[in-house]
């Protein structure tokens, strides 16, 4: 079996592993570092969050992941950091100092995860406000605390840095330098392949040996991408992968191309850095993204494996839809281009052949349209949506609305792109009446079931409530406009 | 004099003892030592259906895999089938019939805890499906109880509800809710010499598990240790629950003679585990045109799910704070616990509490909705006063609650927020906002009296370091800190010089679990108990070192004092000895150096049957107020701002204490909203995962939340003078669920809504008053 080589608390080890096996067990089994947690096993809770270096162009980026969603081979040559890699002998690590200081630990099962997604907020960006720390912690669940203390731990920490009272230095441990170093010198190696039996596992690094492996193994093959649905599907669903075909080191794969009309996100983008590209231009897929899993998920999850899923409820889709994005598929018979609203099937099946993966999906930017994106679930933060929703208008001078696409997710088998509310409004001004009309009308396009994340009766008021909001939204931003008024 | 306000909690106060140790990773939860040579894993095969005969358990299939060394049934079982705590009626694996899904039918023990799961599929169950009982509705109709109809009476409600100005009535109805402890439940099991057992077990209850392995195995108790250094939460979901787990590892440890481990996936755990009890309350209250009680009567009712568990002790506490904060003359309070066939419902943070007083809370909202009066003014009429006398018999000394409500109505800006409210709600037609006080009065002490005691065993060695075993379990409450404190303080020595010990049946024996927020009161009792045997061992010696004859001073160990590390004749401070040199002169004139100490709480009793009693050593009181936007398009409701006044006394360590208080509102929280248990028709939990059963994030934390702590110098001496924290602040949390009620209530008209009220029921009720309004405008415009 090829031996996985990566960096582990700055050493370099090179362990044997099957590719199913998950970075988790890995930690707590033959590497002897318990200090990672499993509290869910299946990335949402954060109790198993380590921290991932990789190069990326001439840095190296350090993200929070959910090792429980990390399969062995993917940490090839990248750098691992646990929890026992943070402090330097006694002298704690200034998160770790900080989560003492603020009284932050209650039972502390949870809190070596919550301290590495602190050490990756950080490292990324040492000055971070209230809003950066909810979101680098809310993919971390702790039933002690009420976050009031680990909230004050972040806070402080930034205000030690923000007063000079702290070296932002300190942030990094001494042994970084060095792996990245060596990180930089191995550069991103050829493709890495391991196998054992009953499944393989192939990381190739073009696109025409990932299309030429496609090929040969149509139907075997499982694409890979960030793995945190597919890696849940293994642990906890029975899925037995035979050949796992890890797109993520394909190289420029992970690029994000904003041009003026459209942009161009390749495959094996993490949805964290889709979300910073597009944050000014397409703010709006930006706040969907925001909304979606944890940090620690949105740091692997590709927009590419959102769409190739197929869920009915994945968020990214109804803004894709109204923006009218298209998907590149690349097989061994040719590329092509499928525009989104015609993608989706039927329920978790898509116009996707075996032999065929998704290379990129091109979104046009929306212009001067109003574009805005709703989603309601049981809790605010890190949870699937129950319905979700994203409205795109175009208005003419007079106001009244030219163009209206809306779609839905959640609301039947697949995410619908609702004619008949885009019929409601058209030639129309954008009113609360005229939107509780559309959203009658969505409502005769839907067809929602009931679930653990909601009533039908429940999800086809939310389709009706959800075109007001949009309204709501316009509305507000009318008003908040210069000039503006109350509509 | 009142309550003395007490500003921002003292920060510097003594840290987490394990602070370091968890933060660095370094610390050990059960699972995270090296497995021991040879170590198997334990898998359960849990019933499928939630009630039916079982014919059989073919597990051929199972054991036909290399690497399962046995899968064991009932048939397996060297003692007694069976782990009730309370009632003798939950068997460890089923015999004859199941009662639940996920009831233990068989373990299946093997190499890995892999293969063992795979296995465990393999287990085929002869299952013969009967319907199940799932509602309090189904199971009052049947008359299908956990122990009997209680009942706690007083005065002549129906004479005072036939005679009164005005009548409500209602059914309060709550939820279940799922402990979601980070860590699952989880215990090894070491084979010994001579056939014994250690068991690391992640349990709030060493003894019982002590107790019911013995059983089980039918070994002699002294033959069982049960070891616990922490747990990764617990909230009660470990204080009865964790038991089949571990008589589950030991009974595999005992068969196979190996080291075996039982680790609960968290599936497995949301699915088979005990929840908060759900309660339907059908309430009744009489009241005059001032919102002045003057009657009220409750039926409370539980799903206890299928066997006993602590039902019968949660659904007592309901009924002792079914009136809560209020002085009511005619009560009459009715306690059922339902038999259903769901997992057994079991102890979580507040006991029964939180579903007593959310039904009279709800009454007393209606009451002022219906009147049209400030609902902070009906509770602030109607609250407790000195030497005022409770349903069950217990006079109400030494209460705060006036000035909590006062000094919260003042904090949260109670009057001005209303009104800004109020404006909010006129211009908004999308978002409503509203706001509700919560006051809380909870009772301190099991309710159960002959649990109120504690065993200690203090060690102080020759260098003058101490070592101190108890019998509380450190489970986040930072229990070891406080009695740290309490010992390091009466030694008059620094925290670093004591060592607390893991939590052993073999060094303390008899525990009672650590609950009903007991842990730190009865057990640094106990920890000062052999302390204070100690000191007075070590006088003697250190007055005749102290003594100066020539000088004057002749040895007198009733003027030995031990202070800042330091022991010294308060005659003569100005010379002192240190603490070791004490210890070392004691041992070298053959001083015992160690002690047991025991504790049991004076006074508590209770008589069931007549519903009459003291069961409380004392009552922690305090109040809240929260604020709450609701989108009437989405039913999300966001927390705005909480203000907490809560009585604590003279605190052990209020930053530990700050810390209760916002975990349990948090918690609280969740439970008022977002956490909704979905189960099938069949019985089984859906909402099964971190994906599916949403506890609170970061996110959800409200922006704004002030916790102020009053001392209170009228109240009861306990431990130090500290107060119990872990439970009463969970109360406070009713307050949001009330305050989404007031957004979404408008004149005439008050919604019907369950607790929790997440965003599908918000939108029912938003439809429901929709429909309503709409009626009555067409019938308006028909006449």
């Amino acid at each position: 079996m090829e031996k996985v080589r990566f960096f582990l608390n700055g050493a370099l080890r090179e362990i044997e592993a099957r590719p199913d096996t998950t970075l988790l067990d890995l930690l707590r089994g033959p590497l002897g570092l318990p200090g990672t947690r499993e509290g869910c096993g299946e990335g949402d809770c954060g109790a198993c969050t380590v921290v991932v270096g990789e190069p990326d162009g001439d840095r190296v980026r350090y993200r929070p992941v959910a090792s429980c969603l990390l399969l062995a081979p993917t940490v090839h040559g990248r750098h691992v950091i646990t929890i026992e890699g943070l402090a330097d002998g006694d002298i704690l690590h200034p998160v770790q100092q900080a989560l003492v200081d603020s009284n932050a630990i209650q039972c502390g099962f949870c809190t070596p995860g919550v301290a590495m997604s602190l050490f990756a907020l950080f490292l990324d960006d040492p000055d971070p406000d209230a809003e950066a720390l909810r979101a680098a912690l809310e993919g971390n669940l702790c039933r002690c605390t009420g976050y009031v203390a680990i909230r004050d731990a972040g806070a402080a920490l930034a205000g030690a840095l923000r007063a000079r009272a702290l070296d932002p230095a300190t942030l990094r441990p001494p042994f970084l330098a060095g792996v990245e170093a060596a990180q930089r010198q191995a550069g991103p190696g050829p493709t890495f392949a391991v196998e054992a039996p009953g499944c393989r596992y192939v990381a190739p690094r073009s696109a025409d040996e990932v299309t030429a492996l496609l090929g040969r193994h149509a139907g075997q093959a499982t694409i890979l991408g960030g793995g945190t649905d597919v890696v849940v599907a293994m642990r906890n669903r029975g899925a037995r992968p035979a050949l796992l075909l890890d797109v993520s080191r394909v190289d420029g794969l992970r690029r994000v191309d904003v041009g003026d009309d459209e942009v161009r996100v390749g495959a094996a983008a993490c949805l964290e850095d889709l979300g910073r590209a597009v944050r000014d231009a397409l703010p709006v897929l930006a706040a969907a993204i925001r909304v979606m899993g944890s940090r620690q998920v949105r740091s692997r999850a590709t927009l590419a494996g959102n769409l190739a899923n197929a869920s009915p409820v994945a968020d990214t889709v109804p803004v894709l839809m109204a923006l009218g994005a298209r998907v590149r598929l690349e097989g061994p018979a040719g590329g092509r281009e499928v525009p989104l609203d015609r993608f989706f099937r039927a329920y978790k099946e898509t116009e996707r052949r075996p032999d065929e993966w998704i290379t990129e999906v091109v979104i046009p930017r929306s212009g001067d349209a109003f574009v805005h994106f709703e989603k309601v679930g049981r809790r605010r933060e890190l949870d699937i949506a129950a319905v979700n929703s994203c409205a795109m208008l175009r208005m003419d001078v007079a106001g009244r609305v030219v163009q209206a696409r809306i779609a839905f997710g959640g609301a039947a088998p697949t995410a619908v792109l609702s004619r008949r509310a885009g019929e409601a409004l058209a030639g129309r001004p954008f009113t609360a009446e005229a939107a509780r009309e559309a959203g009658r009308a969505a409502a005769a396009d839907v067809s929602p079931i009931g679930d653990v994340r909601g009533g039908a009766a429940f999800r086809h008021a939310l389709v009706e409530n959800l075109v007001v909001a949009h309204w709501r939204a316009w509305a507000g931003q009318r008003a908040a406009a210069p000039g503006g008024h109350e509509a | 004099m009142s309550g003395t306000p007490k500003d921002s909690p003292d920060r510097s106060s003594p840290g987490h003892p394990s602070g370091r140790e968890l933060v660095t990773g370094r610390a050990r939860f059960v699972g995270d030592d090296p497995a021991p040579a040879g170590m198997l894993h334990v898998a359960v095969v849990g019933s499928p259906v939630a009630r039916g005969r079982l014919k059989g358990v073919d597990a051929g299939a199972a054991l036909a895999r290399p690497g399962v060394v046995a899968v064991l049934t009932a048939r397996d079982i060297p003692g007694a089938n069976q782990v009730g705590g309370i009632l003798p009626d939950e068997t460890l694996l089923a015999d004859g019939e199941v009662a639940f899904v996920g009831e233990p039918v068989a373990i299946v023990v093997a190499e890995d805890p892999g293969l063992a799961r795979q296995a465990a599929r393999d287990v085929a169950m002869d299952i013969e499906e009967e319907p199940p009982v799932l509602t309090i509705e189904e199971a009052v109709r049947r008359g299908s109880y956990v122990g009997p109809v209680r009942r706690i009476e007083r005065g002549d409600p129906d004479a005072a509800f036939a005679s009164a100005p005005h009548v409500l009535s209602g059914v309060a109805r709550s939820l279940g809710q799922e402990h979601f402890y980070l860590e699952t439940q989880r215990c090894r099991a070491i084979p010994e010499e001579d056939g014994a057992l250690t068991l690391y077990s992640s349990t709030q209850n060493p003894t019982e598990i002590q107790r019911m392995v013995s059983a089980v195995l039918g070994l002699p108790r002294h033959a069982v240790c049960v070891d616990v250094r922490r747990l990764g939460g617990a909230f009660g979901g470990k204080e009865s629950q964790a038991t089949p787990w571990a008589c589950l590892a030991a009974l595999a440890a005992h068969r196979t003679g190996r080291p075996a481990e039982l680790v609960l996936t968290r599936a497995e755990d949301v699915r088979w585990t005990g929840k908060r009890h759900a309660y339907d309350s059908p309430w009744r209250i009489a009241f005059d045109d001032e919102g002045r009680i003057l009657a009220y009567e409750v039926d409370l009712r539980s799903n206890a799910g299928a066997v006993a568990d602590v039902s019968t002790s949660v659904l007592e506490r309901s009924m002792l704070h079914a009136e809560n904060a209020y002085a009511i003359p005619h009560v009459r309070i009715v306690g059922r616990a339902c038999r259903t066939n769901l997992p057994p419902a079991t102890a979580f943070r507040g006991f029964g509490a939180p579903q007593g007083v959310f039904a009279i809370e709800s009454a007393v909202q209606r009451v002022a909705a219906f009147l049209g009066l400030d609902p902070l003014e009906v509770r602030r009429r109607n609250l407790y006063r000195e030497g005022d006398v409770t349903p069950y018999g217990q006079a109400v000394t030494g209460c705060v609650l006036e000035e909590a409500l006062d000094r919260v109505a003042e904090r949260s800006d109670w009057g001005r927020r209303r009104e800004t409210i109020d404006e909010f709600n006129r211009q908004s037609a999308t978002r409503k906002r509203g706001i509700a006080v919560t006051p809380v009065k909870f009772g301190i002490s099991f309710t159960a009296a002959f649990l109120n005691q504690a065993g200690s065993l203090v060690h102080v060695f020759g260098d003058g370091s101490v070592s101190v075993s108890h019998g509380a379990i450190e489970m986040g409450q930072q229990v070891n800190a406080k009695i740290a404190r309490v010992v390091a303080d009466a030694m008059g020595i620094g925290m670093d010089r004591v060592r607390v010990e893991s939590t052993n049946t073999r060094r303390v024996a008899n525990m009672s679990p650590t609950a009903a927020s007991t842990g730190a009161d009865l057990n640094g009792a106990a920890a000062l108990d052999a302390v204070r045997q100690i000191l007075d061992r070590l006088r003697p010696v250190a007055a005749s070192m102290l003594a100066d004859p020539a000088g004057g001073l002749a040895p007198a160990p009733g003027h030995v004092r031990f202070q800042a590390g330091r022991v010294l004749d308060d005659r003569a401070p100005g010379r002192t000895l240190s603490f070791e040199e004490v210890v070392a002169q004691a041992y070298a004139r053959r001083v015992d150096l160690a002690a047991h100490g025991f504790f049991a709480t004076p006074g508590v009793e209770f008589n069931r049957e007549t519903g009459r009693g003291t069961p409380f050593a004392y009552y922690v009181c305090g109040a809240a107020v929260t604020e709450v936007t609701v989108d009437l398009l989405t039913g999300a409701t966001v927390v705005d701002a909480v203000t907490i006044v809560h009585e604590l006394g003279q605190s052990l360590n209020p930053a530990v204490d700050l810390g209760q208080v916002h975990g349990a509102f948090v918690q609280a929280m969740g439970w008022c909203t977002g956490e909704e248990l979905v189960l099938d028709p069949r019985g089984r939990i859906l909402s099964d995962s971190a994906a599916t059963y949403k506890v609170p994030t970061i996110g959800d934390v409200p922006e704004r939340f002030l916790v102020e702590f009053l001392d209170n110098p009228r109240g009861p001496r306990v431990l130090l003078r500290s107060k119990a924290i872990g439970e009463p602040p969970f109360l406070y949390g009713e307050s949001v669920f009330f305050a989404v009620c007031e957004a979404l209530a408008s004149p005439g008209r008050y919604p019907d809504l369950v607790l929790p009220a997440g965003s599908e029921r918000v939108l029912e009720a938003v439809a429901a008053a929709g429909s309503c309004a709409e009626e009555s405008r067409v019938s308006a415009a028909g006449t």
